[in-house]
């Protein structure tokens, strides 16, 4: 910022404005320095939510106040007080105690889709990435088609054809999360094969097996720990919302999206139903994306204009 | 151009025999077929096997598909609801109404307010409206729109009593549902409008802008702007598909009649004709809009449809 002269000031006048300048500068230092901390926030707030939630499903029975599923008909619909911290439903169960369960079954359904997708989408990716040609071709053409659908429309078809519940929306979340790990593997795998060290590698006559276990896959760790995680959150969105509609987790399981449905019957009498189960899904995929925006700034900062636009349209499966 | 416009569509009519392909035969594996939904479990194996054999169940997957296609393509005949014996054509174009009114409506107000708070976010990049759209963004993401959807109901429905919460038919109806789907939008848009204006305030070209003098109107309306413009008109595309394509969620939230509803009432009453064609639709409807926006990037940008793309 260059000092500037205000004209028809005086000299104590211009003092004055020059101060005021400099003091806006320390502020907006001070909001830079905030900013600052706003991005490394990332990372630890990501990682503190995430913690809870890991530790929450750890520990769900040690912290819940009651069985999850222990019906008490005396006690429907109590408020949120001290012996029910959210409140009971209308079956009398206590909703703490709901919530709490179902950061397991948020885990429980989230990671083994991811595993699903991640898994095929890698081994996909490699080969089609390493061995190009025809193959890749025809990859890389259905995954444009995979990817040309909602990805909920598609876990949708899924349920159609195998009866909603939690596995088909862990395998429906699965399948749909494949084009997005194939995509970035297949594209790292095209560049990596050309490098020098895949070249050294196979001058020493290692076994394509190895080189893309063992020297290509190590390389794209970066990006993929990114896309894990903020996936994760996209499945607990996108499975919150199946279960909510009726095709994912079915009652009794203690599911986010689940408990939600049914709260929204007896929303005018108990608030508590429909409130504390959302505060649990949006804490948990905030988690994830902020974890996920802070190792990409860590890991791989390369990954940031691609991946933060792509997050916003086609991973969008929780929103629609 | 032509060149690019042809392969595009041809590129589009492959994508879309491939979902139909993929569709179809995923819903054939499905256990029980129509007959099974039509007369459940009390008739003989006589009687099924001359309903099966009416309804051409019994021929081979492949012949099937192909006459499936060709009444699809040359008559628009995508079969009738198992349920409601109604063609299949004629519930799906009633119900992709009231999707294509929510859906536009939503994505008007998601680009209208997003593009504006992206804009003036980015005109003072790290000032306290930028920090509070960031911050918004960023919740924005996280928050389940089915979550928003009820609290909104309990608040203008239930305890103002603003609105109405169920159905369509008014304009009044249209206004909860829009929100629900056109707040994340809009988190996404202003994202987007503040990365790819920050990107291009700090160009050459808009620096050689200022320089010759140009006012800063000049320099946002006819530099700016139209430069920032291409990320988000994919973006629009793409958020357009998913929300023309049925927004499932909101619209069994707020009863609202389109195609997302009909679809998922479908997929519970194991109706899979209706299933299939709704796919179908939602598929022509999203390829044809990515093919729209790759000819609207062309147009904008000379330099790609030259390419040998």
């Amino acid at each position: 910022m260059t000092v500037r002269i205000e004209p028809g000031l005086h000299q104590g006048e211009q003092a004055q404005a020059s101060l005021g300048r400099g003091l806006r500068r320390v502020r907006t230092r001070q909001r830079r320095g905030l900013m600052w901390a706003l991005q490394r926030l990332n990372l630890t707030v990501g990682g503190l939510l995430i913690g809870t939630l890991l530790l929450t499903a750890l520990f769900a029975p040690l912290l819940a106040v009651a069985s999850p599923d222990a019906i008490a008909p005396a006690s429907r619909f109590q408020p949120p007080g001290l012996a029910h911290p959210f409140g009971t439903d209308g079956l009398g169960r206590d909703l703490f105690s709901r919530v709490v369960y179902g950061a397991r079954t948020a885990l429980q359904m989230a990671v083994p889709a991811v595993m699903i997708g991640s898994f095929a989408g890698i081994i996909l990716g490699l080969l089609a990435g390493y061995y190009c040609g025809t193959l890749d071709q025809i990859l890389s053409r259905m995954m444009d088609a995979w990817l040309a659908l909602p990805g909920l429309l598609l876990a949708i078809v899924f349920v159609a054809l195998l009866g909603p519940s939690l596995q088909t929306t862990v395998i429906a979340l699965g399948l749909v999360g494949i084009p997005g790990y194939y995509r970035m593997v297949r594209n790292g795998t095209l560049s990596a094969r050309e490098m020098l060290y895949v070249e050294a590698a196979r001058t020493l006559g290692l076994g394509d097996g190895r080189i893309l276990l063992r020297h290509i896959l190590p390389n794209l760790t970066s990006p993929l720990v990114v896309l894990i995680t903020l996936r994760l959150g996209t499945v607990i969105l996108a499975g919150g919302a199946l279960s909510f509609i009726g095709l994912g987790a079915q009652p009794p399981t203690p599911e986010w999206g689940a408990l939600l449905a049914s709260g929204r019957d007896s929303m005018d009498r108990a608030w508590w139903v429909a409130f504390f189960p959302g505060m649990a899904i949006t804490a948990s995929v905030m988690g994830f994306n902020l974890l996920g925006d802070g190792l990409r700034d860590l890991l791989a900062p390369e990954m940031a204009q691609e991946y933060r636009t792509h997050a916003g349209a086609d991973e969008d499966e929780g929103r629609s | 151009m032509l060149r690019f416009l042809v392969r595009r569509l041809l590129g589009a009519l492959a994508v879309l025999l491939a979902v139909s392909f993929f569709t179809f035969v995923m819903l054939e594996l499905a256990p029980g077929d129509a007959a099974d939904t039509l007369v459940g479990e009390t008739a003989s194996a006589e009687q099924m096997a001359a309903i099966r054999s009416s309804m051409g169940l019994d021929l081979p997957l492949l012949v099937r598909y192909s006459n499936f296609l060709t009444a699809a393509v040359f008559d628009g005949d995508l079969g009738h609801s198992v349920i409601s014996g109604r063609p299949v054509g004629t519930l799906v174009a009633e119900r992709f109404k009231y999707t294509f009114v929510l859906a536009v409506t939503a994505m008007s107000v998601a680009v209208a307010v997003g593009g504006l708070a992206g804009a003036v976010a980015a005109a003072r990049p790290r000032g306290w409206f930028d920090l509070l759209v960031m911050g918004f963004m960023t919740l924005g993401q996280a928050l389940p729109t089915f979550w928003i959807a009820l609290l909104m109901i309990l608040v203008f429905g239930l305890h103002l009593r603003w609105l109405p919460v169920l159905g369509a038919g008014t304009p009044q109806h249209l206004i909860l549902p829009t929100i629900a789907l056109a707040l994340p939008a809009a988190a996404v848009v202003a994202r987007l409008v503040r990365a790819s204006l920050l990107d291009v305030k700090g160009a050459d070209y808009v620096r050689t802008a200022r320089a010759k003098g140009l006012g800063p109107v000049t320099v946002w309306g006819r530099h700016l702007l139209p430069n920032s413009l291409m990320p988000v008109i994919t973006l629009i595309g793409l958020y357009l598909g998913q929300m023309l394509g049925g927004a499932f969620v909101i619209e069994t939230i707020f009863g609202w009649p389109g195609l997302g509803r009909l679809l998922v009432q479908a997929v519970f009453d194991r109706d899979l004709p209706v299933v299939l064609g709704s796919v179908l639709l939602i598929a022509v409807i999203v390829v044809f809009l990515n093919v729209l926006v790759d000819v609207v990037h062309a147009l904008l940008d000379p330099r790609i449809g030259h390419e040998a793309v």
